[in-house]
Parts: C-alpha cells; sequence; structure tokens
C-alpha cells in the first residue's frame, strides 16, 4: 500500500499536523492538496502522491512529524 | 494552534527542489560551512536551495546579541574563529556554480574587531578566486567601530548590506539593547562614504506593531543614508514561545509599499509576506 511520508521541507526539524483536507474513506487524485503541516515560521501543504483512496490517517490533527514519518496510506 | 493568513502557505518542495537541496547540503558539509537559510530556520530554503543558492552565515553559528525576531542561536563563542573559511567558502560557492553570492555572519562583540577582519578576507577572497561572482555582504553594526567598517567597505563588496531592521520606536524592545536605529543608519551612511562604488541595502521586518508612517519614516531615513536597495518582509515568530506577530500585513499591502518606497526613490525594491532580507537578491540587484 503506498504511503504518503513527511517529504523533506528544507530547514525543518519537525511539524504538527494542521489540518487534513481529506478524510479516510475519500478519494485522492494525484497533486491534490492533502493534508496541511506547520513549522515554526510557515506552512506547508503536502499533495497526495498518487491517485486513490486515502485509507489511513496516521498523524491526525495536532500530531507531530518528522522528515519521512509516515503520515497516512493510500490504497 | 496559530491561525495563519492563507498566503504564508507553501507547497511542499518539488523534487526538483527536493534534488537542489540534496546537492546545497552536501556542499555545505563537505566544506563545513553554516547558512543562515538554516540558522534563521527560513520558509524559502527549500525554494532558494532548489534553485541552488544559500545565504553563508560566516563566523559560527552562535551569535553574541539576542534580538527578539530571530532564531540564531545566543551565546559567547569566546573568540572561536576559523581561519580557513574563506577559502572553503570560495570553493563551495565554486562547486554551486553561483553568480551572485549573500555572505553575512553572527554579531562577533567577543572579537576586538567584531569579525570584521575575517569578513573582509572572506569578500577577498570570493573576489579574487571568483571574479565573474558579485558578492553581497551583509554586516553587523562592528559597535560603529570605524576600522572594522572600513576594512569591510574596502573589501571590495558589490553590494554593502546592513539590516535596519525595525522602525525607530519598537528598535529597543525587539533589537538587542547594544543595536540602535541611529547606529544602524550611519554604518549604512559611513558604508556610503567608504564605498561609494558598492551598492547599499537594507531590510526591514513589518508586523511588529509598527504604523504605516513609522514605515514610511524608516524608509526615508534609509534613503536619505544612501541606500538603493531594500527589502520588506513580514516578522515571523521564531520559536513558539517568541512573541507573535502584532499583525500580518497583507499581500497587496506589501505591493503598496513597495511602490512608496520606489517614490521615495529607491532604485529596487523587493517586498512581500515571507521576503527575507537575502531573498531573491541576485534578481535584486539585477533590477
Amino acid at each position: 500500500m503506498p504511503d504518503v511520508r513527511l517529504p523533506d521541507l528544507g530547514e525543518v526539524d519537525e511539524v504538527t499536523v494542521v489540518e487534513w483536507l481529506k478524510k479516510e474513506g475519500e478519494t485522492v487524485a494525484h497533486g491534490e492538496d492533502l493534508v496541511e503541516v506547520e513549522t515554526e515560521k510557515t506552512t506547508f501543504v503536502i499533495e497526495a502522491p498518487q491517485d486513490g483512496r486515502l485509507v489511513q490517517i496516521l498523524k491526525p490533527q495536532g500530531e507531530k512529524a518528522r522528515f519521512d514519518d509516515l503520515l497516512a496510506r493510500i490504497d | 494552534m496559530t491561525a495563519r493568513p492563507s498566503w504564508l502557505k507553501l507547497k511542499a518542495p518539488s523534487p526538483e527542489e527536493r534534488e537542489g537541496m540534496r546537492v546545497v547540503r552536501g556542499v555545505l558539509a563537505r566544506h563545513r560551512l553554516a547558512t543562515v537559510c538554516q540558522g534563521a530556520l527560513c520558509p524559502n530554503a527549500a525554494e532558494c536551495w532548489g534553485s541552488r543558492t544559500a545565504t553563508f552565515m560566516l563566523l559560527g553559528e552562535v551569535c553574541t546579541r539576542a534580538c527578539r525576531f530571530c532564531a540564531v542561536e545566543t551565546g559567547n563563542p569566546r573568540g572561536a574563529v576559523d581561519p580557513g573559511e574563506p577559502e572553503r567558502l570560495a570553493q563551495a560557492i565554486a562547486e554551486l556554480g553561483l553568480r551572485h553570492v549573500v555572505l553575512t555572519s553572527v554579531d562577533r562583540d567577543d572579537l576586538s574587531d567584531g569579525g570584521a577582519s575575517l569578513f573582509a578576507r572572506a569578500i577577498r577572497v570570493v573576489k579574487e578566486r571568483l571574479p565573474q561572482v558579485t558578492v553581497e555582504a551583509l554586516v553587523p553594526d562592528f559597535s560603529g567601530q570605524e576600522e572594522p567598517l572600513r576594512a569591510v567597505a574596502a573589501a571590495g563588496a558589490d553590494v554593502l548590506g546592513h539590516n535596519l531592521e525595525v522602525v525607530r520606536r519598537l528598535t529597543p524592545s525587539w533589537r538587542d539593547r547594544r543595536a540602535s536605529y541611529v547606529l544602524s543608519l550611519s554604518v549604512l551612511a559611513r558604508f556610503g562614504a567608504h564605498a561609494p562604488r558598492s551598492l547599499l541595502k537594507s531590510s526591514l521586518i513589518l508586523g511588529l506593531g509598527e504604523t504605516r508612517e513609522e514605515t514610511l519614516e524608516a524608509l526615508r531615513d534609509l534613503r536619505e543614508a544612501g541606500v538603493g536597495l531594500v527589502t520588506l518582509g513580514q516578522y515571523l515568530p521564531p520559536r513558539k514561545d517568541a512573541a507573535p506577530a502584532a499583525r500580518y500585513l497583507e499581500p497587496a499591502e506589501f505591493d503598496a509599499l513597495a511602490g512608496e518606497a520606489r517614490s521615495i526613490g529607491f532604485r529596487s525594491v523587493v517586498a512581500g509576506p515571507l521576503v527575507r532580507s537575502s531573498y531573491h537578491a541576485a534578481a535584486l540587484l539585477a533590477r
């Protein structure tokens, strides 16, 4: 099952998940905005890495994540 | 959780940008160089490094001053200077193939010359070894000492920058107590006198509680000091416990201020919420 991982965001140690723009069970398209995470200074929008269904969110709103952490699974 | 305005949202880096970041990180690590991109947790790091540019931070990563808007660590480096830094810097610039480079440093009040001799040597080494590269030096105030200012001015930077950072009234509450509005203007004016061929550049951080009139006063004061290039950006709290922004200026307000700055006589202006003082420095110089 394809993973959605926290990409390299530049000079960022840790982010907080601000908002999932899709719910579990919803279909997503490659390149569609999926989740917003925030750093100390800004907010990054992470896109879906491929078409599919968002089956599981592993880092819900409010959770912290680091580079390469598993955020969700798309099937 | 803070509600950030929509204009402070960025797309996660593209694959090309991630590749650029990997290249820049490799060069920095190999030559043991620091950048303000990292020190200041810059939101544009992916964009700039993605296009293989960076703002080098000389003289270590620990600053002797503590300005409230800044993410760089404060401490006492106890006189430590790395004499091989200028040569490694030139090597890194060559490897990255940069045409324009911004050099800055932490404040070094622990050194009698504030780090000016190393800074000046770094400028000279880059200019000598890479004559095609334009050099922008963003320097501290050197406590207003004449000799360090002259040494840096004489090193031949194409752009000499010193950031005024904050409007007059708010300077004491935001900048380190050793910094001052009048001193920063005097540093810029003296650079103009000592290095008439260098372009002068400065920067203001907005959203700290200043009024529009106070921003315009600061811009007029910078023009009067001879500054021709200016950047205007939004204050972004550097830490969770840092003072929040008094206000997030809308992109249109930055555009309007940029127009005002041009009408005051600045030859080039970069203004916007995510603009930092070295953002798009090459383009600013080219205009």
